[in-house]
């Protein structure tokens, strides 16, 4: 159901960038198709046991490129960037050096480290990405109140409180962490799935 | 050290589907007010320099969009891309892209 929404989402954001050519949009359709696949791996990994190492590493990697996908079309708005899409490879280069970092250097002597132990390392990285994510909408939100949809903001603050409850749920395996982290996250996907949705049924109606 | 406000203010540069879309909104409005899109009247609206709106026109008339007889007229094709674009501009802004 996740995946339909983000799904749902990244066709609806995949058009403005289809009319409006502005190559930054494009981070927003690449990224919520990111948390799409990141959701199909977490179903996946639930239901076939033979598979499940990959499909949860798959989903660890996909959720974090996602916000970051998110993050920096932010980040690019932010900085007025035209003719940005150099800058969209230097971006992902930088993300995914950083990933590696992450799961190669930080912990003893290059091994992979365990996935609790890798997954509150990116969960860590996904709240910080999402923090920007709601910091820049809130800039915005000051700028222009009348147009900037506070719906949304909420939607990316429920995604944070979801990926909050899952760094819980990797510290405690709780039942409640982790149906608040799935509540959460489906929450945030019907914010924004419903603003992206009702301003183009919205000025269709006019 | 902080920029001169000339330089804090200045304009975003257009994208071309914004150019576009400024040109068959000047278009329409003009049609619905006076009957005919005047090329000089659209060209001062969207304050663009001589050569540049004449190559967009073109492009536009090559897309579809516009028609060029006794002055301008924004095609239903056009008028589809409008309303498309309204639709999109109101996505962005509700997630404070645009």
């Amino acid at each position: 159901m996740s995946a339909g929404l983000a799904f749902s989402i990244a066709y609806l954001m995949l058009g403005s960038f289809r009319v409006t050519q502005r190559d930054y949009l494009l981070g927003f359709p690449i990224g919520f198709s990111f948390l799409a696949l990141s959701y199909l791996f977490l179903a996946v990994s639930a239901a076939f046991p033979s598979v499940s190492e990959v499909a949860r590493w798959s989903d660890l990697f996909s959720t974090t490129y996602g916000f970051a996908f998110i993050a920096g079309t932010y980040f690019l708005r932010r900085r007025g960037a035209a003719g940005s899409f150099s800058r969209w490879l230097f971006s992902l280069a930088v993300v995914a050096v950083l990933v590696v970092i992450l799961v190669e250097v930080v912990p003893p002597f290059g091994a992979l480290p365990g996935y609790s132990a890798a997954a509150q390392v990116f969960l860590v990285v996904n709240l910080g990405l999402l923090g920007y994510i709601i910091l820049s909408l809130n800039q915005a939100l000051r700028r222009s109140p009348h147009e900037v949809n506070f719906l949304v903001q909420m939607g990316f603050i429920l995604l944070a409180f979801g990926q909050y409850s899952f760094l819980l749920w990797t510290l405690d395996q709780g039942f409640w962490s982790f149906a608040l982290a799935n509540l959460f996250r489906l929450a945030g996907l019907v914010a924004l799935l419903i603003e992206a949705a009702t301003a183009v049924v919205g000025v269709n109606r006019r | 050290m902080p920029r001169p406000p000339e330089e804090q203010k200045r304009p975003r540069p257009r994208y071309r589907p914004k150019i576009f879309y400024d040109i068959l909104c000047s278009i329409i409005k003009q049609e619905e007010s006076a009957g005919i899109a005047r090329i000089t009247r659209v060209q001062n609206e969207v304050n663009l320099p001589s050569d540049r709106f004449r190559a967009h026109l073109e492009d536009m008339e090559a897309l579809g969009l516009i028609g060029h007889g006794e002055g301008l007229t924004a095609t239903e094709k056009g008028r589809d891309f409008v309303s498309e674009y309204e639709k999109v501009a109101q996505v962005l802004r509700r997630f404070g892209l645009d």
